[in-house]
This record gives structure tokens, sequence and C-alpha cells, in this order.
């Protein structure tokens, strides 16, 4: 890709620090999902059935 | 003592906490990364809670497929990708996907980008922001992070033809808009 080089280096790199909080909210959604793992049911595989 | 080396160690490091679900590790890899990737989001998305939205789940993401991390490659790259990704899925469920479909005509295309370069980075991406989330994304993916319009096409579910065409209408939409940022 040649067009449009200057943009693109220029857009590639750019740094936005992300609004205060944002980690604790990823952290609760890790937690909440390590927690419905857990609270997940096993999976039981039936064995096959016997003639 | 080979800095590079003890460099790779502590990515290492990073990568094998993370996947061991400690919370510091998973921590400092957001602090390494979030700046870029948060970036990232505020061009595929049109306001900042919905780039705050794919963050959350980019990170979540991340770290529920770390261990998927081959070390093909550079790590951020693969980040940058679940990002994109990411930014794609949430722009499919929210979308009006009309936009994407629609046939457009673009009677001249004008490659000159010289009018960009007058413009601060943060006015670029307000500019971006405007555009349509079909052309922001087909623009994005195709001029920012490189994908060929066959990856595009695959991605957004079009094909290569409409993703040219969301180009072509893309860059000229965008070149208005920077001139007339310009000019006001």
């Amino acid at each position: 890709m040649t067009e449009g080089n200057n943009i693109q280096k220029r857009l590639f790199d750019i740094e936005t620090a992300p609004p205060p909080g944002m980690w604790s909210r990823i952290s609760d959604q890790l937690d909440k999902e390590a927690e419905l793992k857990k609270t997940e049911a096993p999976v039981f595989v039936m064995p096959p059935a016997q003639e | 003592m080979n800095t590079s080396s003890n460099h790779i160690n502590s990515d290492r490091d990073l990568i094998l906490g993370c996947i061991d679900g400690d919370r510091k590790y998973q921590e400092k890899l957001y602090n390494i990364h979030a700046a870029k990737m948060y970036s990232v989001c505020l061009r595929y998305c049109s306001n900042s809670d919905d780039a705050q939205d794919v963050l959350q789940d980019g990170f979540v993401k991340v770290f529920k497929n770390l261990e998927k991390f081959r070390g093909e490659g550079s790590f951020e790259g693969w980040i940058r990708r679940i990002f994109v990704n990411t930014a794609i899925e949430h722009y499919r469920k929210k979308a009006n996907l009309v936009s994407i479909t629609e046939s457009v005509e673009v009677t001249h295309e004008d490659n000159n980008w010289s009018a960009f370069d007058k413009l601060v980075e943060k006015d670029l991406l307000e500019i971006i922001k405007k555009l349509s989330p079909g052309y922001r994304a087909v623009f994005n993916m195709y001029v920012i992070e490189g994908y060929s319009h066959k990856e595009i096409a695959e991605l957004l579910n079009i094909n290569e033809g409409t993703s040219k065409s969301q180009l072509a209408r893309a860059k000229a939409l965008l070149q208005k808009m920077v001139i007339d940022n310009i000019n006001n």
C-alpha cells in the first residue's frame, strides 16, 4: 500500500489515555467471567447404549 | 548483558503471569498497551462510550486468548488484531448495514492527501469519526491497518468491489471535510 502512507504513519501509533476507571471495569469483567466459569455445570457425556 | 534477551524474557514473564490470571500482571499489560489500543477503538467508533465498550471487550478477549499467542510476529500486532476484530464485531452489531452495502458512485478519485498534513492528529481523528460506520471501518482497515480489500471483504462480509467503492467514497468525503475544516 502506498497511498495515504503519511496519514497511516501519523495515525497508526497515536496514543490516547483511556478514562480513569477503565482498568476497574475490565478487572470486574474478568472476575465475573471467572466466577461464571466456576459455576458452569460439568459436561456429562452419556456412555454408548449397551445392546 | 544482553538487554534484548532481558526484554523478551520480561515480555514472556508478563504473558505467563497473565495466563495464570494474576491481576498485577494483567494490569501491567493493560498499562503498556491501553493508550494505543484506545486510539484504535476511537478510530472505529462514533463516540467515546462505544470506544470504551470495545476497549473493555478487547482486553477481556486478549486475556482469555493469550495462551494462543505463539510468539510469531509482534505481540503488539497480535493484540491490535484482536482490537480491530472486536471493533468490527461491535460495528456489525450496531451499524446500519445498509450503509455498507449501498452502491456508491464516485465520479473521480483524487489521491491528493496533502491537505491532511495541515491538520494535527486529534483533528484528523475527529474528522474520521464523522464518517458513517461503514466508510470508517473500510478506511481504517485499508489505509491505517493495511488490510487488503480481500481481507476487508471477508471480515465485513461484503464483496471486494464494495470495499473498493466504500474506500473511494470515504476518501472523497474525508478530503472534502478536511478542506472545509481548514477553510473554516
